[in-house]
C-alpha cells in the first residue's frame, strides 16, 4: 500500500457565488498520522476538508486516494466514505435521530453488517468515548459537549481509516478539550489517521505529528511542528502565532537563561524538565 | 410539551417492552370506544390514571393539568350533544321556544352527552399513558413493525427531532432580538416575530441541506436505516392486558350494557 493516504494534485474549487476557495492545493497525506490544519478564517479549510469525502468536487485537479484516482459515481463514494469519516464542526448538523443509540447505528448500518455486528460496533463506540451511560438518553436532552462525543462516536462505529474533525475543540470547556484530544490520541494509536482543523496554535504544535498551513486556498507549508514554527518567515506572513511554550523558551534562550544546544519542549511537562535540568547543572 | 418529553424518557415504565405499552393503550382505548358504556369509561380512565401516576411515577398534578387541557374541547363539543330539538317539551328536563322550534335537554340527550363525555376523556387518558410513558422513537419503532410506510415513519423522526433543534434556533433568535429591544413596543413585536419567522425558515433550509451533506458522509443511501433497541416481551405483562381488556368487557356484559 502507498504510504500516503490521499495525495491532491492541484485542485481548485469556485462556490455557485464565484468565491475561489482553492486554488491549486496540492498536499500529500501520510498513513497513520496526526495532521493539524491550521489557517485563517476564509482560508478554504472545511472546503478543502469537504474534498476529502467527495461531497465537494473539484473543479481542476485530482485526488488520489489509497493510490487510485478517486471518482465520484456512487460506488467510488460510498467505498470512500466508508474509509473516510468526518466529524462536523456542529454537532446539531450531524445529529439526526431523537436517540443516541440510533444515532450511532445509522453508519454503521449503511456498512450493510449484520445487526449483530453493527450492534458491537455501537457498543465499542459508545464505550470508547465514555458515553455508554448516554445510550437511553434523547440527544435533545445532551449538553453541547455530550453531543459533540456522540458525533464522534458517530464515525467511530464505522471504524475508518482516517478521521476528519472539523474544528473539534470550539466551543468546548477545557475539560472537554482535554478529552476530545486524548480521545483523538487513543484514535489514532490505532492505527487511525487524523486531520483535524483547528485555531488553536498551542494545542496544534503539542498535538500533532504534521502540521499543513493552508492560505487563500492552498496550502502554503506543510511540515512538523518544530519546523513550521520556526520559520519566522511563514509566521510573519500566515495569520500564524508561534505557539506560547515555544515564545518564552525562545525569549530564555536568547537572553542566555537556558544553553543554546537544548531542543525546543513540545509540551509543558518537557518544559519543566528542562528548566529542572538547567537549575540542577547550574547548581553543579 | 417539554415536561412530558422529560416524563416520557425517566419514567420507571421505560425499561418495559413498549410494544406491551402500545397493546394495553391501543386495546384499553378499543374496548372503551366499542363498549360505550359509562361504567366501563369511568373504569378505564381510574384505571388509566392510576397506572399513569402510580406505575409511572408522574405528578398527579401535572397529570390533571394535562387532562385538563382537552376538556374546555370536550365541554364545547358535549353540550351541544345535551341539548336537542325536542318534539315533546312535557318530557324533556328543560326546554324553551324559539320560532316554531322547542330546545331542550331531555334525560336520554343527558346521558348521551355524560357517555360521550366519559368515553372520551377515558380515550385521552389511555393516549396519555402511552405519550407519558413511552418516548416516541419507541413509539415509532412499534409503527415500523406494523409496517407503517417506511418514508412517514423516516418523516416522523427528522421531524420529531428537528422540533428541538428548531425550537431552540428560535428561542436563540428571540432572546437575541430582546436584548436589542425587538420586544420593547408591539409594533416592534410585529416586525421582529416577522423577521424571527422569516429567518427561522431560511435557516431550516440551511440545515436540511447540512444535514443531507451530513448523511451522505455516512454512507446515507436514500432510506435512514437504524439499529432497533431489544426489550424482553414480558409474559405476565401480557397476561394483564388479556385480563383487563376481559374484566372490561365482563363488566359490560354483566350491566347489561345498558350503562
Amino acid at each position: 500500500m502507498s504510504r500516503y493516504i490521499f495525495e491532491m494534485q492541484d485542485l481548485h474549487f469556485n462556490y455557485p457565488d464565484g468565491t475561489a476557495a482553492l486554488q491549486g492545493l496540492s498536499v500529500s497525506i501520510e498513513r497513520n498520522k496526526k495532521i493539524a490544519l491550521l489557517g485563517a478564517n476564509g482560508a478554504g479549510k472545511s472546503t478543502f476538508l469537504l474534498h476529502l469525502i467527495g461531497i465537494l468536487k473539484p473543479v481542476k485537479g485530482k485526488i488520489i486516494f489509497n493510490g487510485q484516482e478517486l471518482k465520484y459515481d456512487r460506488a467510488s463514494l460510498i467505498n470512500l466514505r466508508n474509509k473516510v469519516g468526518y466529524v462536523f464542526q456542529d454537532p446539531e448538523i450531524q445529529l439526526f435521530s431523537a436517540s443516541v443509540w440510533q444515532e450511532v447505528s445509522f453508519g454503521p448500518m449503511n456498512l450493510g453488517l449484520t445487526n449483530e455486528d453493527v450492534e458491537n460496533r455501537v457498543i465499542r463506540a459508545l464505550k470508547d468515548t465514555d458515553t455508554t451511560c448516554l445510550k437511553d438518553r434523547p440527544t435533545h436532552f445532551l449538553s453541547y459537549g455530550q453531543k459533540k462525543l456522540i458525533s464522534i462516536a458517530d464515525i467511530l462505529a464505522m471504524n475508518p481509516d482516517m478521521i476528519i474533525f472539523d474544528e473539534p475543540t470550539a466551543s468546548l470547556d477545557p475539560k472537554y478539550t482535554h478529552r476530545i484530544l486524548d480521545l483523538l490520541n487513543d484514535i489514532n494509536q490505532r492505527g487511525v489517521s487524523i486531520v483535524m482543523a483547528t485555531h488553536d496554535v498551542d494545542k496544534a504544535y503539542e498535538w500533532a505529528d504534521t502540521i499543513l498551513v493552508m492560505k487563500d486556498g492552498w496550502i502554503i507549508k506543510a511540515g512538523p511542528p518544530e519546523e513550521i514554527f520556526n520559520n519566522e518567515h511563514l509566521i510573519q506572513n500566515t495569520s500564524l502565532e508561534k505557539p506560547l511554550l515555544l515564545k518564552i523558551f525562545k525569549e530564555l534562550q536568547l537572553n542566555g537563561y537556558l544553553p543554546q544546544n537544548r531542543t525546543a519542549p513540545r509540551n509543558v511537562n518537557q518544559f519543566i524538565e528542562i528548566l529542572h535540568q538547567n537549575a540542577l547543572n547550574k547548581a553543579l | 410539551m417539554l415536561q412530558i418529553e422529560k416524563y416520557a424518557y425517566c419514567n420507571p415504565l421505560r425499561g418495559v417492552h413498549p410494544g406491551e405499552k402500545f397493546l394495553f393503550a391501543v386495546a384499553t382505548m378499543m374496548t372503551c370506544l366499542a363498549l360505550n358504556s359509562l361504567s366501563v369509561s369511568g373504569i378505564v380512565l381510574f384505571l388509566m390514571a392510576g397506572v399513569t401516576v402510580w406505575k409511572g411515577s408522574i405528578p398527579l398534578f401535572f397529570y390533571i393539568k394535562l387532562l385538563s387541557i382537552p376538556l374546555f374541547f370536550l365541554m364545547a363539543g358535549t353540550i351541544t350533544v345535551a341539548i336537542n330539538v325536542v318534539h315533546n317539551p312535557d318530557h324533556a328536563l328543560w326546554s324553551w321556544q324559539y320560532a316554531n322550534l322547542s330546545f331542550g335537554i331531555t334525560m336520554e340527550s343527558l346521558l348521551a352527552c355524560a357517555k360521550l363525555f366519559l368515553r372520551s376523556i377515558a380515550t385521552v387518558s389511555c393516549l396519555y399513558f402511552l405519550s407519558l410513558t413511552t418516548p416516541l422513537v419507541e413509539i415509532i419503532s412499534i409503527l415500523r413493525k406494523l409496517k407503517i410506510p417506511e418514508l412517514f415513519l423516516e418523516l416522523m423522526s427528522l421531524i420529531y427531532r428537528y422540533l428541538f433543534v428548531l425550537l431552540e434556533m428560535a428561542e436563540r433568535i428571540y432572546s437575541s432580538q430582546s436584548a436589542r429591544q425587538g420586544y420593547s413596543s408591539i409594533k416592534n413585536s410585529y416586525r421582529s416575530m416577522g423577521l424571527l419567522a422569516s429567518s427561522l425558515l431560511i435557516r431550516s433550509h440551511q440545515r436540511s441541506l447540512n444535514l443531507y451533506m451530513a448523511l451522505e458522509a455516512r454512507g446515507y443511501n436514500g432510506t435512514i436505516k437504524v439499529l432497533e433497541q431489544r426489550y424482553q416481551l414480558s409474559k405476565r405483562n401480557l397476561l394483564l392486558i388479556a385480563i383487563t381488556e376481559l374484566s372490561l368487557i365482563l363488566v359490560d356484559y354483566l350491566n347489561g350494557g345498558s350503562l
